[in-house]
């Protein structure tokens, strides 16, 4: 009887498992999952520049926030070059967006948050709205 | 008067000591994802260490020894080591993503790198536990821990939309997130709130102060009240998340994440009131499993131990702890990232609870040890549907860390 439960139990994880790894295949597109990560990223970025702006963070903070953004928008990009089997077409409009992102952010890191201003702020947030129609696009 | 300044502390220290660096992160993650549909996880979670955090604290108070040595003699060496050597692995795992937690909060103080900061965090918590005695150190982690107030705070001020909140806290799965994700986000929850170190670091504590039956009441109060406080505080991080960066569309992947909503909600007063009270809760945490790690070896295999003891009369305890913080800093120097050390460690811990909180069922129904103050009928039916829980949980928490990706 316990041998047939613990069969039971087996079976019914061997079944989520299986489920859920296909789940995951179909899920599983790097373009769709980069330009996803960049734009959580983008958002971020925007919002610590936004509450740097304000006077409501301080430069530590910020810089922290937006390093780990780059090295995020980095990652991303990184993970579709050594990408294989996804649709060329895919990768490149992924790359077309995350590449722009990836400058700028490096840009607003080395000039400090000191130097931050309004039209970073606009900037981000453009890239951010670009990368929101590209994932629209990639059905992300 | 004494006595009631000694509960209101005692439960002011279970409040700020509470939190460490897996429950802030996952409850941000969570939130950042979910909104407050997982918070009734935070809340079975919190029930369940507050009953068997009870049941611990009571049979040290009884029989003035830890958990460990206890079960060791009551269930034998076989099933000793197997507790041991689960609790062990992750109480290791845990310290690492503590010591990383310390690294991260000082980094964003500074913004001088993480990495910079790990080898001072390791070695600050070696010098406390060689040189602090027990109860200061306990109280003043626990009382500056108790900053993480900022984030029911700024949680507070941010205006919350209270129907929405109330909507998530009803609905079951969020459209956006896949069934999987959303269990395995569950099973995280759950490991952080009943991380084995609590409990072990909880009766190792009470020998060190020396409780008897006497301190019962005490540790009751410091068990069901402090704990759920502490609850409160995870679930305002999540709501805190829930309310400014779900929205934003930002999914939590960083410490630097985790405070944007208090610096939205209180600006640089607030920001740097939540820092110090990140750096208290994981450096406390950071003292306790390195405790632990010293108090399960020491008592699985009969060694001296305890801080009340000169670090000399108890060498093999101090030099495990030693070594525990070596492999912990050798971990994160190779790069490791933190956050991801504590997501795994959150989830390892839920497949490995059954090991730890069986045998302290088992111990406190126990006559020969527990005499008169052996489990009520109540208890041991609230104790025995948490472990029900707590083995659904271990089983399920495996296979979701692979199907999910570690929950991507």
């Amino acid at each position: 009887m316990a041998h047939r439960w613990g069969s039971r139990i087996a079976a019914v994880i061997a079944a989520a498992v299986l489920a859920g790894g296909c789940a995951q295949v179909s899920a599983d597109d790097p373009a769709a999952t980069a330009v996803s990560e960049s734009h959580a990223a983008v958002a971020t970025m925007a919002l610590a520049v936004r509450l740097s702006l304000d006077g409501r963070a301080t430069n530590q903070s910020t810089q922290v926030v937006i390093d780990d953004s780059v090295e995020t928008v980095a990652d991303a990009q990184q993970s579709l070059m050594t990408s294989s089997g996804t649709d060329p077409a895919r990768l490149q409009l992924a790359e077309t967006v995350i590449g722009p992102v990836l400058t700028e952010g490096r840009r607003i890191a080395d000039r400090g948050p000191d130097n931050l201003s309004a039209a970073d702020l606009q900037r981000l947030q453009q890239l951010e709205q670009e990368l929101a129609d590209a994932l629209e696009e990639l059905g992300g | 008067m004494t006595r009631i300044f000694a509960v209101a502390l005692g439960i002011l220290t279970a409040i700020g000591g509470f939190l460490d660096i897996g429950d802030m992160v996952t409850n941000a993650v969570v939130g950042s994802r979910f909104g407050l549909s997982l918070a009734w996880v935070v809340v079975v979670g919190v029930g369940g260490i507050c009953v068997f955090a009870h049941m611990a604290g009571k049979v040290a108070a009884v029989s003035g020894r830890a958990t460990f040595e206890v079960i060791r003699e009551r269930l034998g060496p076989r099933l000793a080591v197997a507790n041991l050597g689960a609790s062990f692995a992750i109480n290791l795992l845990t310290l690492t993503a503590e010591v990383g937690g310390v690294a991260l909060a000082l980094q964003l103080a500074s913004s001088v790198h993480y990495l910079a900061w790990v080898p001072l965090a390791a070695l600050a918590v070696w010098f406390v536990i060689w040189r602090v005695r027990f109860q200061l150190m306990e109280n003043v982690t626990g009382l500056v821990g108790l900053l993480l107030i900022g984030f029911a705070v700024a949680f507070f001020l941010l205006g919350p939309d209270w129907n929405e909140l109330g909507r998530q806290v009803m609905q079951v799965l969020p459209s956006s997130e896949s069934p999987f994700t959303y269990w395995f986000y569950a099973v995280a929850l759950f490991g952080a709130a009943l991380t084995p170190y609590e409990v072990f670091f909880f009766s190792s504590g009470a020998v060190e102060e020396g409780w008897t039956t006497k301190d019962l009441a005490e540790s009751r109060a410091n068990v069901l009240v402090g704990f759920p406080l502490g609850g409160i505080l995870s679930i305002a991080i999540a709501g805190c998340a829930a309310i400014v960066l779900l929205p934003a569309g930002i999914e939590v992947t960083t410490l630097s994440q985790v405070v944007l909503p208090v610096q939205e909600a209180g600006g640089r007063l607030l920001l740097a009131v939540a820092i110090l009270g990140i750096v208290a809760a994981t450096f406390g945490a950071a003292l306790e499993t390195t405790l632990s790690a010293g108090y399960t070896l020491a008592q699985f295999f009969g060694w001296t131990w305890g801080k009340f003891r000169a670090p000399a009369a108890a060498a093999r305890f101090h030099v495990t702890m030693a070594i525990c913080l070596i492999i912990g800093l050798g971990v994160l120097a190779t790069g490791a990232d933190p956050i991801m050390v504590t997501e795994i460690s959150v989830v390892f811990s839920a497949a490995a609870l059954p090991l730890t909180y069986l045998p302290i069922l088992i111990v406190a129904n126990d006559p020969d040890y527990m005499g008169s103050h052996v489990n009520g009928r109540w208890l041991n039916a609230i104790g025995q549907v948490y472990l029900a829980v707590i083995l659904v949980v271990s089983v399920a928490a495996i296979p979701l860390l692979v199907i999910t990706g570690v929950g991507q």
